[in-house]
């Protein structure tokens, strides 16, 4: 099962870096880089510490409890994006939109006072810094479940590449990832951690899936089928007039 | 402290967002754990069982959503 879970943790990774991105560039660009990069450091550190407390403590939790409770969240965690996705696509919700939240973001900054040329900006640093603790802790969260039969190596490097790719993608347009189709994205992540959070459940409960490992993908295909309903559903109440359409 | 406060929010959000959703998805759950694995079915249909209570629960918080007055 190495794939499924590079692929997830990708996917999901991939995600959480651009939202993380958008919030630095626009940090970066208003308030000025020394401060929000500091910022950034400061958060990876804590994330790094976070990281080996929760290695250390998940090698004593025994693994049935562990893919339960990962599954647990894992199902709150795909369902929540699953839903919001079809809420999007059916119209019902706004796209997300990342051009829209750099420009409310960089106004935002603009407006606080005190803007620093020299020394550390406090607003700079602990808006990077909180951007990248939130979206960072995602992305562990992420790594966790995903590599939760002991693929943890395999999810890793599907987060690594992720944030490796945004970073470089980053430095190269220098502005939010606007061509990144984030709202595909978040709802192919919904339904593949949806169906991760199915299995890890049902393997802590021991119930035997059929096909095993491959369950996943007859999992992933069902899931997509019956949000294709869902957003039917959506277009289908909208259209007769009896809902209201594209709330943020 | 109004930071840490916010990352807190931002974390539990990361799992419930609509507490409806959340709260149905828990209890099926658990139902999956401790009553699925003793039903008298096959294994198959009781990974069945539990896929389709998972599908049943997004439809349903779907369809309610949208039937809410905006």
């Amino acid at each position: 099962m190495i794939w499924p879970v590079v692929t997830a943790s990708f996917l999901a990774s991939l995600v959480e870096f651009v939202e993380a991105l958008t919030i630095i560039l626009a940090v970066g660009v208003v308030r000025g880089w020394k401060s929000a990069l500091l910022g950034v450091a400061a958060a990876v550190v804590v994330l790094t510490l976070l990281v080996v407390l929760f290695a250390k403590a998940l090698e004593r939790v025994p693994l049935h409890s562990l893919q339960v409770a990962i599954g647990v969240l894992l199902l709150l965690f795909g369902i929540r994006w699953l839903r919001k996705a079809v809420l999007r696509a059916g119209g019902y919700l706004g796209l997300h939109d990342e051009a829209k939240i750099f420009e409310k973001t960089t106004k935002k900054l603009g407006e606080e006072a005190n803007i620093k040329k020299s020394g550390t900006d406090p607003i700079a640093f602990g808006t990077s810094f909180q951007a990248v603790m939130i979206e960072g802790l995602e992305v562990i969260f992420i790594v966790i479940a995903t590599g939760a039969g002991g693929n943890w190596l395999q999810a890793s490097l599907g987060a690594a590449v992720a944030g490796l790719l945004v970073i470089l993608l980053g430095l190269i347009v220098h502005k939010p990832l606007t061509q990144i189709p984030e709202n595909s994205l978040k709802y192919a992540v919904g339904v593949i951690l949806t169906a991760f959070g199915t299995f890890w459940i049902g393997e802590g409960a021991g119930i035997k899936w059929p096909g095993s490992d491959l369950s996943l993908v007859w999992m992933v295909i069902g899931y997509l089928l019956c949000s294709f309903f869902g957003v039917w559903l959506v277009r289908n109440r909208i259209n007769s007039g009896t809902t209201a359409g594209a709330k943020s | 402290m109004k930071s840490v406060r916010k990352i807190f929010e931002e974390l539990i959000g990361l799992f419930i967002e609509d507490s409806s959703l959340a709260i149905g998805t828990i209890i099926w759950a658990a139902f999956a754990y401790m009553v699925i694995p003793h039903l008298p079915v096959s294994q198959a249909l009781k990974g069945v069982i539990f896929f389709v209570g998972v599908i049943v629960i997004l439809i349903e918080n779907v369809a309610r959503t949208i039937r809410k007055p905006s």
